[in-house]
């Protein structure tokens, strides 16, 4: 019996009575089965009816994505009427007036210029500074660390009333510069966070062989680490990205001006238009796709990045 | 988003720099602060002392236009007589724990069924999906499915012939809500217990196999124990998460300036509700943020408290 | 009110970027821009009718003007505004929205001057083409004037006069007759009320104006801001909160109404399967699109409990915030638009009645219009939706839902709305 792992509370499996001679026991049918989500016993049909219901929310979630793209070429009727029918004509206007006329081409690029811009600034800054709190030797790394993870646990609604107060003094309200250095400091804590815990999981034997070499500690950090953190930094670049895609409560207060609106405010401001110009639900699956698909190619291209950067490192 | 641990794998850091590297470390020292004071200022000046401004706002009353009045802590008092912030309060904390609890039992078994099937790498990255889109897009669809003549209700009908479900009137939009929430988060958290639970080397599981465990004692002694740690940082995570929970909520509003019903506001829909939302804003800045100093302040403990709670010896392997 | 938040002091420790928003604050020549933010978005129709005068002011006047298509919450924006130097010179939206926004605070530019001023192409004052009836929304209680009006609401019941005749021809004055009617629809199988629930304004139109038909025009708003709630014992509220109630208890509403995703339950009203509905005079115009071919509308006035059928009425208008750096400019434009011809097109082409009584109608708004000519004004909600936004956001309008889903009785909904009232007036300071 595998009595792993002093210091641990492994539950070391309590003994039956019976000495383990190696033999399994028979396993006692059901027991223990039907327990929390009804997936624990070793029974096949239950098992089976798991993973009916895996298959049953994978089937959900393509429907809704399916769902979304075959309503934009929908007339509003059609959705309605017929929610899965294959439309009698496509209606790509969908698609060509929300660009053209509800503002999306311009929402776009004001949010690629703000998500893309925005991730790359936050880790010009924050790819330094974890650097150095990773992997410098200085009272204050660990306490400044903290201090950094703090800022996660602060919402953006505590904040947002004194920001605006404070960016309305400097006239930054109403600015897509503005929401720029909002977006890129709000997203330091993050960012900081994910690579000081990176970092520290390099080796340190080249950075090492670096310097015996006669390398300066800049030179040391461009030229060494920074490849080395290389699939860290750009995951947390992606993931900033979407993030900043996807930001909303920000940009409502912030943004005033239609022109400079991003596509969720893009997408807020047709949803509040439908009210009266009337119900063009085509439209505003046009409008949903814009905003999810550019989000969904980033996703199919670089899903093994994305999902590899959350699962970055290991528990401690 | 994310959630890289601290790690201890990898090669293990010297003890002490080797010689040769000395004056290295040195001369390395000196790039600390150049390094780390823009992300600092940046932090300072846009989160923490923001933060701070939050709390100084909090004992004032203001509308964001007239001068600022002071109230010390009669917000505070005055949050705890307000029916919709108890509300809201309670609602924050039903989504923490209720959804909390279901996301995790979710995703758990979801983890654990979806490890054995074929596929798995195919439907992880489906179930992961809505993390990625847009609250506020994940909000219309979900109430445009779920409406009286919407998607789910034809379906329902068509298929069993049932009568349409009021799926989103005042009693029941508020599970919507957290169902809808379960269904965005599940992805994300079955991908990092996956991650945990397959890390795992298999001679665990074999041993107790051969010891006569069955799944569910292999779940309670094997699996939970040595995926615990991820466990803990991701519920913590959870924790955080919920308190932010916003454009979900605040799209069920519809397609006009109104906020949805504050039955189902949460902490962060009562501070935009009390300040710039809905139709006819109430401009209570002070009152707000005094509820959004407040909700922090809370969860602070909260998390301190669940970090206590969940703290277990490290287990190495 | 201090002021000091407009000093235009830019701080020399701020970032080194650009500010972006550079709206030149010289606030110096004030006769030659206006910046113009307006409640309607760019598709709409009045903000072509808008643009084509804005366009015309712009060539004949030479001031440059500046126009942002904001959409509702334009006043919210302004708001924001209101802290920065980027204030806008002109803004419009329902007149309780702006009372809220910038009356309270003493943000407002006081317009009786702009009465006085000439309508260009026409002999005449804007004072005296804007009839006296629309003062208690445009003026504020100390008799200043906030708000110029282009558009005026009418709240009354919709329905489709093609498939009910009968109704068109005798259509219900009283609270009986239109129940009456409400009955017999059930009865052949229809569904009599549309009504979009999850919009809590558009319940309340109901409620409101109830307890308006049967306190009297102003009685619902002296009834919620009673500290001691004690308006609530009267008899006469009893009478129209059970009246409302009864409309849930017999089904009358049709299936969907308490969880639809609006405008779902108005486009089916639009598509004959509910009989009535009780909105705005910007019903045919929202609903047109997607209404049912033939679609005739008529419309009649709220049945009457007693002596009160004035018609719940709204206007939508112009206001200037005090800040403003182009006023002037701001006036002349308003004045220039409330000339008949331009103005008119806010009926012709937007289909929306305006304030000037000379301007002819669209044939959908016949009836409204009629009332509007012939009945006393009172406000839509009696002016709670927008001068106790807080009290009927958070006490008021769930609990009327729930009145009118049957989820209390009338006697409950006035115990629990007393309570709610004391409580809350209780909790405000």
């Amino acid at each position: 019996m595998s009595s792993e792992n002093s210091g641990g509370r492994v539950g070391v499996l309590p003994r039956r009575g019976a000495s383990v001679t190696g033999k399994p026991r028979r396993n006692r049918p059901g027991a223990g089965g039907g327990r929390a989500a009804g997936l624990r016993a070793g029974g096949n049909p239950l098992r089976a009816l798991g993973r009916l219901l895996v298959w049953a929310f994978v089937a959900f979630n393509i429907l809704v994505f399916v769902f979304l793209i075959l309503s934009s070429v929908k007339t509003s009727q059609e959705i309605f009427q017929a929610p899965w029918g294959i439309p009698r004509s496509l209606h790509f206007e969908n698609w060509t007036n929300a660009w053209h006329e509800s503002g999306f081409a311009r929402a776009t690029l004001n949010t690629v210029g703000l998500a893309v811009g925005g991730s790359v600034c936050t880790l010009a800054v924050s790819a330094p500074a974890s650097y150095v709190l990773a992997r410098v030797r200085v009272v204050s790394a660990g306490p400044l660390t903290v201090f950094f993870v703090l800022g996660l646990g602060i919402p953006a609604q505590v904040t947002v009333i004194p920001l605006f107060e404070m960016m309305s003094r400097v006239d930054l309200v109403n600015s897509l510069v503005g929401l720029f250095i909002l977006y890129t400091a709000t997203h330091v804590p993050f960012t900081v966070f994910l690579l000081t815990g990176f970092m520290r999981s390099l080796p340190t034997e080249i950075e090492e062989a670096a310097a015996i070499d006669g390398a300066s500690p800049f030179r040391s950090f461009w030229q060494v680490m920074l490849p080395l953190a290389r699939s860290g930094l750009v995951t947390v670049l992606i993931l900033n990205v979407i993030s900043m895609w996807n930001e909303t409560l920000l940009g409502i207060v912030f943004l005033q001006s239609v022109d400079k609106y991003t596509l969720s405010l893009a997408l807020l401001n047709f949803l509040s238009s439908m009210q009266f110009s009337g119900a063009d639900y085509g439209g505003l699956f046009a409008g949903v796709c814009i905003l999810v698909l550019p989000m969904l190619a980033l996703y199919l291209w670089l899903w093994r990045r994305i999902i590899e950067g959350i699962t970055l490192g290991a528990g401690k | 988003m994310a959630l890289a641990t601290a790690t201890a794998r990898g090669p293990r850091r010297r003890r002490g720099p080797r010689a040769g590297t000395a004056a290295f470390e040195r001369s390395r020292r000196r790039l600390y602060l150049p390094f780390v004071v823009p992300a600092l200022l940046l932090h300072l000046a846009f989160v923490i002392g923001p933060t701070l401004a939050a709390l100084w706002i909090s004992f004032h009353e203001w509308d964001g236009v007239s001068g600022m009045q002071w109230r010390g802590l009669d917000n505070y008092s005055a949050l705890f007589d307000d029916p919709t912030f108890r509300t809201a309060l309670v609602n924050t904390f039903i989504i923490l724990v209720v959804a909390g609890a279901a996301i995790f039992i979710v995703s758990f078994g979801l983890t654990m069924l979806v490890r054995e099937m074929r596929g798995r790498s195919f439907i992880r990255s489906v179930l992961f999906f809505p993390h990625i889109v847009s609250a506020i897009v994940l909000s219309i669809v979900w109430g445009f499915i779920f409406q009286h003549n919407g998607v789910v209700n034809t379906f329902l009908n068509k298929v069993f012939g049932a009568e349409p479900i009021g799926w989103l009137n005042a009693d029941n939009l508020f599970r919507m809500i957290l169902i809808g929430t379960v269904w965005i988060s599940t992805g994300l958290y079955v991908t990092i217990i996956m991650a945990a639970v397959d890390r795992i080397p298999r001679y665990f599981y074999e041993d107790a196999l051969l010891a006569g465990a069955n799944s569910f004692q292999r779940l309670r002694y094997v699996t939970l124990p040595l995926s615990w740690d991820v466990i803990s940082v991701a519920a913590i995570f959870w924790t955080i998460s919920s308190l932010k929970i916003f454009e979900f909520i605040y799209a069920f509003g519809g397609t006009t300036n109104d906020l949805p019903p504050p039955s189902v506001w949460n902490s962060a829909l009562f501070v935009y509700g009390e300040s710039f939302g809905g139709r006819s804003p109430s401009y209570l800045f002070g009152y707000a943020s005094a509820s959004a100093i407040l909700m922090l302040a809370l969860f602070t403990v909260l998390i301190v408290a669940l970090r206590r709670v969940l703290r277990r010896d490290s287990i190495e392997f | 009110m201090s002021m000091g938040y407009r000093s235009r002091r830019r701080s020399a420790a701020a970032l080194m970027f650009a500010s972006a928003c550079s709206a030149d604050d010289s606030g110096g020549d004030s006769a030659k821009e206006l910046v113009y933010w307006s409640l309607w978005q760019e598709k709409e129709p009045q903000a072509k009718v808008l643009a084509k005068a804005l366009q015309d002011f712009e060539q004949e006047s030479g001031i440059k003007v500046k126009v942002e298509w904001q959409g509702r919450d334009n006043i919210t924006k302004l708001l924001a505004a209101l802290r920065t130097n980027d204030v806008p010179d002109l803004v419009d939206q329902q007149y309780f929205t702006i009372s809220n926004a910038i009356v309270k605070n003493n943000q407002y530019q006081d317009l009786s001057s702009v009465q006085e001023m000439e309508i260009p192409g026409e002999g005449t004052t804007v004072g005296q083409v804007i009839p006296e009836k629309y003062d208690q929304f445009t003026t504020t209680a100390d008799g200043a004037r906030f708000l110029i009006p282009y558009e005026v609401i009418g709240y009354s019941i919709w329905y489709n006069a093609k498939t009910l005749p009968d109704v068109a021809s005798s259509p219900p004055k009283t609270w009986q007759e239109f129940s009456a009617i409400l009955a017999k629809s059930k009865a052949a199988g229809r569904n009599p009320i549309a009504l979009d629930g999850d919009i809590a304004g558009y319940a309340e139109y109901w409620t409101a104006t109830a307890l308006v038909r049967a306190l009297g025009a102003g009685g619902f708003h002296k009834l919620v801001s009673d500290k001691q709630a004690s308006g609530w014992d009267d008899p006469n509220v009893r009478t129209a909160i059970s009246a409302i109630a009864d409309l849930a208890r017999q089904k009358y509403f049709i299936p969907g109404y308490d969880s639809s995703k609006f405008p779902a339950i108005q486009t089916k009203w639009a598509q004959n399967e509910a009989d009535f509905l009780f909105m705005g005079s910007w019903a045919p115009t929202e609903t047109g699109p997607l209404a049912a071919p033939g679609f005739e509308y008529r419309a009649f006035n709220f049945p009457t409990f007693g002596a009160d059928d004035s018609l719940p009425a709204s206007v939508i208008g112009f206001a200037i915030p005090k800040p403003a750096d182009h006023a002037e400019a701001a006036e002349q434009f308003i004045a220039y638009f409330l000339n008949k011809e331009r103005l008119s097109k806010i009926s012709s082409e937007a289909s929306n009645l305006t304030p000037r009584a000379d301007i002819e109608v669209p044939k959908q708004l016949a009836d409204v219009n009629a009332l509007l000519q012939e009945k006393s004004l009172s406000k839509i909600t009696d002016g709670v939706l927008g001068d106790f936004s807080d009290f009927d956001k958070k006490v008021f309008q769930p609990l009327n839902l729930k009145l009118m889903t049957g989820k209390v009785t009338p006697d409950e909904f006035i115990e629990q709305i007393a309570a709610g009232q004391r409580d809350f007036w209780a909790n405000q300071r």
